[in-house]
């Protein structure tokens, strides 16, 4: 086995220890020794290094991972970062983890059953994967005599299937949301109306239903038990065609119930925000049946092909209550709070624990909030009522593993969504929050904590019933989780890009990376990473703790603040996440932002970018100096060149931050979060209630340019920007000392204007104070421009109300605006061309292969990336891809196999985004009347 | 650090004392009177001696403080960083440059050019850096003599050499001074090239000697808002009319491109990592092999990757005419996967790039068909020959990985001098005097065949993958193989056709309309023998049975078996490879 000595993830002891029950003095704890288990980790993503690492640490040495061609052979330098600290012996190559079809996957079940057997591992671990939660791999593996560590199939079968789950929810008094679960069992009553039909039914196709002479049984339970069988004998018992037509019939009856409210089509093989869809009529459901069954690769003869209907909650708050059992207990770890979620991908995970709830309503109360802590209040029944529903629903289906109680809350009210039967990625938030103690039945002072969920699962695994019930201990208060993805500014994917290096993890950063930042180690040089995008754009998850929510928000902050990544065509939401985590960050953390949240976000920042890039901040600046320097004009000649002088020395101090937060509007959108309550604007001019020194200061610490020592001067604050900083504020410490306390800077402001000394200086320092004063504010005029920028697109617009919920403008709902301000963000690749030409000389194919359908035809629509034909030159078959999006309106080369020009054109085409082009000049004057619009406020 | 010093120096100079109420300063008058640091700086010097050392020491600090605050604002509103700054991004954390003849120059300034020897990670490495808040950077007389100065050093006590370049080109009022410094500093850096390998970064804006200079070098690394060249764009617009931006003009894009840029990166705190990194592999001169570095990553690693590739590539579709990355099969057989690109953005239809194989350094030459079908071209060719000629000189073993099927002809070649790219291709491989291997992945033709390290050129060993395709070229080598049979097969359709319309005239039809669809038919049919043709000379002729039956291969290897065989046969060749100057009599190119 390879140590990971340069892995910089490894160092933080909140996730890693020794784990070895084997080493403990007690015999009861060494009977829960794993350290003779062999597993196999069949996922990816950061739960494999995660998993790779738990149950090193545990022990185990027998520890193999598989990798796919995705991971190794589609691009250089993607190849899987944990094969650096694997030997090559635990590594088992396979196509991908998955399979594409249902075939594929019962291939490469057979394939990891096959590969236990060769290499002796008994255990086989799936995080998250889309294989953790399918039931028929479960018991794939069952049958083959291995151990899969996770909900056994029976309680995948009982709580994963969402109809099921909903049937056992109600029998255990969860509360679920108003719909139908038994889409396929009314289809076939339709078709087969009676027992005598069902019965004729399932003599015709000799399935075999032992329910079928249970009279008591309700006739759609009994259709239930017809289906089943028919699943098992890989049978289709009616169309799609009729099963659409069925929830077609069931959408119309329910929204004539619920007027004006939507509903939710979901799949029951689904997740992960795949096999949904929302819709207010039922004229558009028939479709969107195949569609959603597409997605969740449910069509095959023999899938189980039922959907739901529900209500759909449209002040929704996603919350989700860990669990964890043996089979005989469960036992709840608290909750997590996913709200903060784009198109149902969560963005950012934060705790919720009656702990956490409990403090922050005594901290309320003792600050007079009495509005607050009532919420809060409400909130805690809420968590108290789900964990309590999530423990009975454990119990109900006997889990035996870890698995997750979803839920939706709208105000005091909350209803079961669905149950995750695995391991979810954003589980390390529960195990921050809560150890688990396992005691000798015995003697009580005879026990082990268990810190990580990874580490249960295993543990349960092997030793199942003889593990007791444990009781959780509090580790930190609160915890929160934010995902680094590879997408752009505008949260679209943009998949490709090289990391080349990224600063190692500060102080309690809890960082999953896939390995990533495993260094080679040989060298101890990063390794260049290429984020392919094979399968999500997820590059790794960042955590932090804290002793209360407020805590871990702030220093999840800092952690997105210092984090550094370089690369080549590199984009991450670092810069959005930190912008939206300030945004919470300096107004309340306890905010309750709903799902819908992140987008309106996004088109208000998008609103920031469109009004900075109107404003030409060289001029700005420029005009600023001169103004400074005409108005010093009525001192001598001395004075003039001295205000020339400092302003020339504040060059780079002032424009340099501001371009930054020009460039990157989550940046500004921070900045303006962080100083919201610094300024005031009265009749459009910015009035500051701080410094701008300190907030220049500020300014500079937001962008991570600090001064740090060993850092590359490029990469902190110049030295001469650093030292005129520095004195400029030890000045003002020094003033602040000799003022009276609590004096505003707009007082000070006005001391210092007069030519009478005050705060007991005498006449000979007075002078010389005024003129630092003087010097050090002159230029700062600039800043000004940043608030100006928030009131003209109206930024605070988007507010935190009193009891915690958030206000979104009507603008920023509206979706073509939300579309034009992502365009703002991001400009799409555009094309002044109307055909596409031939990129190299050769002999053209407009498909892969003789009896293989053409890449493209006339009317195709084709996307960036999308292959548009083949050149073959000397033997080569070069697939080209389109560089932009648009759509084929004529093919200029009738048949394949003809020799082409470089630069012969292909296809007319029609691109999706045509370019059009402002005059320069037009923009010149246009930026320059905006900004001078800034300045005639500002001067 | 010395750059604090120099601020510290200048801070409230260009400020006169404020003396009106309104005069604004950039001073703290609350400050509590400086700390005292030393306790002996309280016994005011007044002694001989100790004015002595006041003055020896503003001498020490004169380079640093350079030409003051507003110079070095100038220089980090561009987005760059001083000579000082980029030299502390460079060098070791816990070093310190030794700076040599810092105060020559008539100001003893140090004449706006740094030498230094600096440590990078624990190696020496001979360093210059041109101080543009001075001059502009500029060269005359005095700093050119210091650059060669410096440069004579690194040859004679064999350490690597890296410049950074920011020079605005010769000190006009230095007249031909200048150009003379130019020309000692480009002599020095021709004598020492191939006796230590260099490094030149290229900051901000070089022309003219500034551009030439530093190419003299090993490799030049660009980052992006820079420009070289012989001309700026201000010469160009008078001399041509030409309107051109600099980045056009000289900028990375231009100079990856044609590979007068090596690499090119994003910023200047990127190209002195990738100076770092590249460093890694280089070794201090001609007379050393490169660093080793012991590897974690077993060498009996199965390939598995290699053949997962392979059998997707031609078992698709497209099959043995499946292009395919071959940076892939580079990754893999490297130790954890990791290597160096050189020149990656210049003719990617070939691939050279530094790697490590069981901890030695290894310089890899690989057709890649994935971009212009593998082909050599010309820009291939050249990008081929400066790498070999490169490994050559500083004892780095070469292994080849073949796969195209030639040069690639045409008129466009031919003008701009195919032949003689060859011909410095094929020269550079012959002339090769390390370790050097063969590994034929697919296609291996005619005179790319003989020229790509084949045995008869001098190839210690040429290794083969079972999907090898060695041949005197593509299936066009029928017509010569079945000359007689192809040549009845065409007589036979001559005659076919007459039959073909006789009997289509007799059942009725015009003679016209006859000819047309017996001509169409007689063309298919034709075609399909012809391709027949194709197939039997792919089977016959096209792998590597009769390349193994003469010697020309020495071994079949299997792609799982990469790795290890590759590594083996290295590790058998170093072992007898005594790392040394290449001395052998001069040749009439290169």
């Amino acid at each position: 086995m390879l140590t990971p000595k340069h892995d910089p993830t490894t160092r933080n002891p909140a996730i890693h220890r020794d784990r070895r029950l084997g080493q403990s003095p007690s015999e009861w704890v060494r009977s829960f020794a794993c350290d003779d288990m062999g597993v196999l980790i069949v996922c990816r993503g950061p739960i494999r290094k995660e998993a790779i690492d738990v149950f090193r640490e545990m022990g185990m040495t027998d520890v193999g991972i598989l990798i796919s061609e995705r991971d190794s052979i589609v691009f250089p330098r993607a190849l899987s970062p944990e094969l650096r600290i694997m030997d090559p012996k635990n590594v088992h190559p396979i196509p991908d983890y998955t399979g594409a079809t249902k075939e594929e996957r019962e291939q490469r079940i057979a394939q990891m059953i096959a590969i236990c057997r060769e290499h002796d591992y008994q255990y086989i671990f799936a995080g998250y994967g889309f294989m953790a939660e399918d039931a028929s791999f479960v018991r794939a593996l069952e049958h083959a005599g291995l151990t899969f560590i996770g909900p056994g199939s029976h309680t995948q079968e009982a709580a994963g299937a969402k109809d099921e789950a909903k049937r056992t929810a109600i029998a255990n008094q969860v509360s679920v949301t108003p719909g139908l679960n038994n889409a396929t069992a009314r289809t076939l009553l339709r078709k087969y109306p009676d027992r005598t039909a069902l019965a004729k039914l399932v003599k015709e196709n000799g399935l075999t239903v032992p329910e079928m002479g249970d009279q008591k049984l309700a006739l759609e339970a009994l259709a239930d038990c017809v289906l089943a069988a028919a699943y098992a004998k890989h049978l289709d018992l009616f169309t799609i065609e009729e099963l659409a037509v069925q929830i077609g019939l069931e959408a119309a009856a329910l929204i004539a119930k619920h007027p004006g409210r939507r509903f939710r089509l979901k799949a029951v093989g689904g997740g992960g925000g795949k096999g949904q869809r929302i819709f207010s009529d039922a004229g558009v459901v028939p479709p969107l049946v195949r569609e959603v069954l597409n997605e969740v690769k449910a069509t095959g003869v023999g899938d189980n092909k039922n959907m739901l209907i529900e209500l759909n909650v449209e002040q929704t708050r996603h919350n989700e209550i860990q669990i964890l059992g043996n089979g005989a207990w469960c036992v709840a770890l608290g909750g997590r709070d996913c709200s903060l979620q784009m198109h149902e991908q969560k963005l950012i995970e934060v705790s919720i624990t009656q702990e956490g709830f409990t403090a922050a309503i005594a901290q309320a109360r003792t600050a007079g909030d009495t509005r607050k802590a009532r919420v809060l209040e409400s909130d805690l029944a809420v968590l108290q009522r789900m964990e309590a529903e999530a423990e009975r629903f454990g119990a109900a289906v006997q889990l035996d593993s870890v698995s997750t109680f979803e839920c939706i809350v709208e105000g005091a009210q909350h209803y079961f969504m669905e149950v995750n039967t695995r391991i979810q990625v954003e589980h390390r938030v529960s195990e921050l929050c809560y150890a688990l103690r396992f005691s000798n039945p015995g003697d009580a002072t005879d026990f082990f904590d268990v810190h990580s969920l990874v580490e249960v699962m295993a543990l349960v695994a092997k030793h199942k019933s003889r593990l007791p019930k444990p009781t959780r201990v509090q580790r930190d208060v609160a915890a929160i989780e934010i995902r680094l993805n590879a997408t752009d500014r505008a949260l679209n994917p943009a998949a490709g890009g090289v990391i080349i290096s990224w600063s190692d993890p500060i102080e309690g950063e809890i960082r999953d990376d896939q390995g990533i930042s495993i260094k080679n180690p040989d060298t101890d040089l990063f390794m260049r990473y290429r984020l392919a995008g094979a399968y999500d754009s997820n590059v790794a998850l960042l955590l932090a703790t804290g002793e209360s929510r407020l805590e871990s928000f702030a220093r999840v902050t800092e952690i997105l603040r210092r984090t550094t990544l370089r690369g080549i065509d590199l984009a991450t939401n670092r810069e959005f996440l930190f912008g939206i985590a300030t945004w919470f960050l300096s107004r309340d953390v306890w905010a309750k932002p709903t799902t819908k949240f992140v987008v309106p976000y996004l088109t208000l920042v998008g609103e920031l970018a469109g009004e900075a890039q109107a404003i030409d901040f060289d001029y700005a600046f420029q005009q600023i100096a001169r103004h400074t320097t005409t108005a010093a004009a009525g001192g001598n000649d001395r004075t003039v060149a001295a205000t020339g002088q400092v302003i020339a020395l504040k060059e780079t101090l002032l424009e340099r931050p501001l371009a930054l937060l020009i460039e990157e509007p989550h940046f500004l959108s921070a900045w303006l979060s962080e100083h919201r309550l610094d300024f005031d604007i009265a009749g459009g001019r910015v009035v500051w209630k701080r410094n701008p020194v300190e907030i220049l200061a500020a300014t500079y610490h937001l962008l991570h340019l600090d001064d740090q020592p060993g850092e590359p001067a490029a990469h902190r604050i110049w030295d001469h920007d650093h030292q005129l900083l520095t004195t400029a504020l030890s000045f003002y410490a020094q003033l602040a000392a000799r003022m009276p306390k609590g004096m505003s800077w707009a007082e000070l402001n006005d001391a210092l204007r007069a030519e009478a000394p005050s705060f007991c200086f005498d006449v000979a320092t007075w002078p010389k104070v005024r003129a630092a004063h003087i010097g050090h504010q002159l230029g700062l005029e600039i800043l000004a421009v940043l608030p100006m920028i928030a009131a003209k697109v109206d930024f605070y617009a988007l507010t935190l109300n009193d009891d915690l919920s958030v206000t979104i403008p009507t603008r920023l709902l509206d979706s073509s605006h939300q579309d034009a301000m992502r365009k703002v963000l991001v400009p799409p690749p555009t094309t002044k061309a109307d055909e596409i030409v031939a990129a190299m000389g050769g002999t053209y194919y407009s498909q892969e292969a003789p009896g293989f359908p053409s890449f493209v035809t006339k009317g195709t629509h084709f996307d960036r990336g999308d292959p548009l034909y083949i050149i073959e030159v000397m033997k080569m078959f070069n697939k080209v891809y389109a560089q932009f999006s648009g759509t084929i309106d004529e093919m200029l080369i009738a048949e394949s196999g003809v020799v082409v020009r470089k630069g012969q054109p292909l296809f007319k085409v029609t691109p999706d985004e045509r370019i059009v082009e402002e005059d320069p000049n037009t923009k010149h004057d246009r930026i320059r009347v905006n900004t001078d619009s800034y300045l005639a406020k500002l001067l | 650090m010395a750059t604090r010093g120099k601020l510290k120096s200048k801070r409230n100079e260009p400020i006169p004392a404020a003396t009106s109420p309104v005069t604004p300063t950039l001073d703290n008058p609350l400050a509590d009177p400086s700390p005292v640091a030393d306790p002996h700086a309280e016994v005011i010097p007044t002694g001989a001696y100790d004015q002595t050392l006041l003055q020896a020491e503003e001498l020490r600090r004169r380079p640093y403080a350079a030409a003051g605050t507003l110079q070095i604002i100038r220089q980090h509103a561009k987005g760059r960083m001083t000579v000082w700054e980029r030299i502390d991004v460079l060098q070791d954390k816990d070093s310190r440059p030794a700076v040599l003849y810092q105060n020559w120059g008539r100001n003893l300034d140090g004449a706006s050019i740094v030498t230094a020897v600096v440590k990078i990670r624990g190696r020496d490495v001979a360093l210059y850096g041109h101080d543009f808040t001075v001059r502009a950077g500029s060269m005359d007389a005095t700093n050119g003599r210091k650059l060669a100065n410096l440069i004579y050093l690194a040859g004679k006590r064999g350490i690597p050499l890296i410049g950074m370049n920011d020079s605005a080109g010769a000190f006009v009022p230095a007249g031909i001074g200048g150009l003379d410094g130019y020309a000692e500093a480009f002599t020095a850096l021709r004598k020492i090239s191939g006796v230590v390998p260099s490094i030149m970064c290229m900051f901000g804006f070089n022309a003219g000697g500034g551009a030439y200079l530093p190419r003299q070098g090993s490799f030049m690394i660009q980052p992006a808002n820079t420009f070289f060249g012989l001309t700026g764009p201000v010469v160009v617009k008078s001399a041509l009319g030409e309107d051109v931006t600099p980045d056009d003009l000289g900028g990375p894009k231009v100079h990856g491109a044609s590979g007068v840029s090596d690499i090119t990166v994003a910023d200047e705190v990127a190209a002195l990592r990738t100076a770092q990194r590249l460093l890694g592999y280089l070794p201090d001169s001609n007379k050393v092999a490169p660093p080793f570095e012991s590897t974690s990553d077993p060498m009996d690693r199965r390939t598995t990757e290699i053949d997962t590739l392979l059998r997707k590539a031609f078992n698709s579709p497209t099959g043995f005419n499946t292009p395919l990355d071959v940076t892939i099969l580079i990754q893999q057989v490297c130790d954890h996967g990791d290597y160096f690109e050189i020149q990656p953005d210049r003719a990617r239809n070939a691939i050279t790039a530094f790697g490590r194989l069981a901890g030695n350094v290894v310089g890899f030459v690989a057709n890649n068909s994935a971009v212009a079908s593998g082909q050599i071209d010309i820009d291939a060719a050249y990008k081929i020959a400066r790498f070999v000629r490169f490994c050559s000189i500083y004892n780095v073993p070469v292994i080849f990985m073949e796969d195209t099927t030639g040069f690639l002809p045409g008129r466009d070649q031919e003008s701009r001098g195919i032949v003689q790219a060859g011909r410095a291709m094929l020269d550079a491989i012959i002339d090769l005097h390390t370790p050097r291997i063969l590994l034929i992945i697919r296609n291996a033709f005619g005179g790319a065949y003989a020229a790509f390290n084949s045995y008869a050129v001098g190839a210690d060993i040429v290794l083969a993958l079972p999907t090898t395709r060695v041949a005197v070229m593509g299936t066009a080598g029928k017509e010569y193989t079945y000359k007689k049979e192809l040549q009845e097969l065409r007589a036979s359709a001559a005659q076919r056709l007459d039959e073909l319309i006789a009997a289509r005239v007799e059942t009725g039809s015009p003679p016209e309309v006859a000819a047309q669809a017996a001509e169409k038919e007689v063309g298919d049919w034709l075609r399909a023998k012809e391709a027949e043709f194709n197939q039997r000379y792919e089977k016959e002729l096209m792998n590597p049975r009769e390349a193994l039956s003469l010697g020309s291969i020495s071994e079949i290897v299997m792609p799982t078996d990469l790795r290890a065989v590759l590594g083996r046969n290295l590790a058998f060749l170093l072992r007898r490879y005594e790392p040394g100057p290449w001395q052998s009599i001069q040749r009439e190119f290169h």
